[in-house]
């Protein structure tokens, strides 16, 4: 009884160290081992589909990070992106998850990463960075007051021209006479349509302008005092 | 009523329900959805906070905050609202009531030159030179297009709650006149940011996930787009087959609940598991999100002036987070004069095995209907009312109301101490406070709280032409989308 026991026993460690004697196992010894040879191989096989996908899935984050790279073209966005400027995105906090790319890698809800790139990449596509000047305090026209021409902007009057509000017309600044028409006006005066009648327009002015500069366009008119118009050919 | 809508606020499976009144025949309105301020029903008092309510009781009032009221004012009212607001420079509300301004004195050439001054300014270059041309010759020169659209990348930013407010009034107005009907205007949840937790969370989740950050005012006005076409998520992992994984890893000898079962070392269950309640486990944990599909093709101007198309997809992120939603932003829609905005409710959520009760919509029957399948082509009308948040406190009411201020009030008015009053409760000057410290601190959404699964959406209440009235919160497998504009208007 010994012997045979000592007997099975070294059959068995032949068995399982060679892999030979196949023969020598029960019936049901043998089932077990093609069960366990059939369970291994399964194991095996779903490793290697999971290194697979772990490639595949791999791959499409370096590809959608790559993409993502490439959309936002300057190299600082892109770095901005991965590397921890985050709040310049922003993207708050927490980003060392994705600047240890290694450590989220080997976390194996790679597809949930994949999920949370790909927000980040509609999130880069779709956001546009909100405005940032100042509007600054302006000042308008009174378009009620009195003595303002309605169609006079004194801001947009062309240089050494300006706005009296008194005359309700436009008149050369002070110091500029020289600068205006060849200097053949003088400070103070009144700017005239043809008709005889004050400029009231900021348009109206520019054609003065360009009238007077260019001296033969035509008939230029102006006024000099309350009782002075004076035709300038 | 209200009190039915608690649950949907606190837990996360219910975030989202839309919540709907059954309104007694007596009180229904009439046939056709109101397209002002009058003849809401009476139900709508129900789902609004209830100061909100007592302000919008007082017709006149009412009229002035989410109506064409201001512009019934003077014209001369009109200008010295605009000049106050410039000498602030607050540019978008000096140009609100500038446009309002030409609009009931056309011939009034320096008012056309204001306008001008201020789009300028604005960098609205096509509003700028038409102004100016009808500045030169106010009855001939043709009127200004609009100019304030979706799409357009504006430089000057708001300087001001009230300039916001006004910023919202003038794209309502342009999207309605560019686009020949009114529209709802939406922005992505994420426009303001996307939050990627830290390798802690996520462990202490067991999933990754990210999520949107307060959607802030401030990045409203360049990421703002037109609703055209929208179709929610739908979920996707019913509860009932999780549970059958969990009850077939327990039988293997794991001790887990739902809430670990998520943080099991994804290779190891695939590798243990070779049933099919191990397989269902297995795309559970891969894909664990629950909500799929859903898309929204939205409509804005492009560097050109032209309005283009895109396709947008909202993204899956994690377990319930969902980014890329698109949020209403209610001011910036419809028309600046409207009460309401005409939007269409897509209902996509309830499935028969959802564990979570069945919400109710829209009915006028003894017995509500319970929802169990998808549900669209819900037209509805919400009025222009939102809530802006600076941190933990909250503001509702409309553009109009954080718009003007009490000195706005008196010139457009005259006696006008009775209204001051009641826009003094909203206690805007505290909100405008804290956008002066930090304009980045007014949102319109209050994101995820630190302790939930489910974001706080935003809450849009709304009625139908049957009097009935929904409030929900906007969800990934529920959100508004508009009505499709003409197409003619290219």
């Amino acid at each position: 009884m010994r012997i045979t026991t000592i007997v099975i026993l070294t059959a068995a460690l032949l068995t399982s160290t060679t892999g030979a004697g196949q023969g020598a196992l029960t019936p049901e010894q043998a089932s077990l081992e093609r069960e366990r040879r059939a369970q291994a191989a399964e194991t095996e096989r779903q490793r290697r589909q999971l290194e697979q996908e772990q490639q595949q899935t791999n791959l499409m984050l370096m590809q959608s990070q790559m993409a993502a790279n490439q959309a936002k073209a300057g190299a600082a966005a892109a770095e901005a992106q991965w590397a921890g400027s985050a709040a310049a995105l922003g993207v708050q906090s927490g980003m060392q998850g994705f600047k240890d790319g290694d450590a989220l890698l080997q976390h194996n809800a790679s597809k949930q990463l994949l999920m949370i790139q790909q927000a980040a990449m509609s999130y880069l596509a779709t956001r546009r960075e909100s405005g940032r000047s100042n509007f600054g305090q302006t000042e308008l026209i009174d378009p009620f007051a009195e003595g303002t021409p309605p169609g006079i902007n004194p801001a947009a009057l062309p240089s050494c021209l300006s706005l009296d509000r008194s005359l309700d017309a436009i008149i050369v600044s002070a110091g500029c006479s020289s600068q205006v028409c060849g200097g053949r006006l003088q400070d103070g005066d009144v700017l005239l349509n043809p008709d005889g009648t004050p400029v009231h327009s900021n348009a109206d002015a520019q054609r003065f302008l360009e009238a007077c500069n260019q001296q033969a366009a035509g008939l230029v008119v102006f006024r000099r005092s309350l009782s002075d118009v004076v035709p300038v050919r | 009523m209200r009190r039915r809508l608690i649950p949907a606020l606190v837990y996360p499976v219910l975030i989202g329900i839309p919540v709907v009144s059954h309104v007694p025949a007596a009180y229904g309105t009439s046939a056709g959805a109101p397209a002002t301020t009058d003849g809401w029903p009476a139900c709508l008092a129900n789902e609004l906070p209830s100061e909100v309510v007592a302000r919008f009781s007082d017709t006149s009032y009412r009229q002035l905050m989410l109506g064409d009221g201001i512009a019934q004012t003077s014209p001369e009212a009109l200008y010295r609202v605009s000049a106050a607001a410039a000498s602030r420079g607050e540019g978008y509300k000096a140009l609100h009531f500038a446009r309002l301004l030409t609009r009931v004195a056309p011939t009034n050439a320096a008012a056309w030159r204001n306008r001008a001054i201020l789009a300028e300014k604005l960098g609205l270059a096509d509003e700028a030179a038409a102004s100016g041309a009808k500045a030169e010759n106010p009855e001939a020169a043709p009127a200004p297009g609009p100019s304030v659209l979706p799409g357009r990348s504006f430089a000057v930013r708001t300087a001001s709650v009230a300039d916001y407010s006004a910023f919202a009034n003038l794209m309502a107005d342009d999207s309605a006149a560019a686009l020949g009907a009114p529209v709802l205007l939406t922005v992505n949840d994420h426009a303001s940011g996307l939050r990627i937790p830290t390798e802690e969370e996520i462990e202490q989740r067991g999933h990754p996930f990210a999520q949107a950050q307060p959607l802030k005012i401030i990045d409203v006005p360049n990421n703002a787009v037109v609703v055209k076409e929208s179709s929610p998520m739908s979920k996707k992992i019913d509860f009932a087959s999780i549970a059958t994984g969990v009850l077939a890893v327990a039988g293997a000898g794991y001790a887990l609940d739902q809430g670990a079962s998520l943080a099991l070392d994804t290779t190891q269950l695939v590798m243990t598991l070779s049933d099919a309640a191990g397989e269902s486990f297995k795309k559970a944990a891969n894909t664990p999100s629950k909500f799929s599909g859903g898309s929204v093709v939205v409509t804005k101007t492009d560097d050109g002036g032209k309005w283009i198309e895109e396709k947008r997809k909202p993204q899956t992120t994690g377990e319930v987070d969902v980014v890329g939603l698109p949020m209403p932003v209610l001011w910036a829609s419809g028309g600046s004069n409207r009460g309401t905005v005409t939007v269409e409710l897509s209902y996509n959520a309830v499935l028969k095995e959802d564990p979570t009760p069945p919400s109710v919509l829209a009915s006028n029957a003894a017995e509500p209907a319970r929802v169990s399948k998808k549900m669209t082509d819900i037209k509805v009308q919400a009025p222009r009312i939102e809530t802006l948040c600076a941190g933990s406190r909250c503001w509702t009411g409309s553009a109009n109301e954080f718009m003007l201020r009490g000195e706005d009030l008196a010139a457009l008015l005259g006696d006008a101490s009775k209204h001051a009053e009641t826009l003094a409760k909203i206690d805007a000057a505290r909100l405008e406070e804290a956008f002066a410290a930090d304009p980045g601190s007014i949102a319109i959404t209050q994101g995820r709280r630190a302790d939930a699964f489910e974001p706080i959406r935003r809450r849009v209440v709304a009625f139908d032409d049957k009097g009935s009235c929904y409030a929900w919160n906007v969800a990934p497998d529920q959100w508004v989308g508009g009505m499709p504009p003409p197409k003619k208007k290219r």
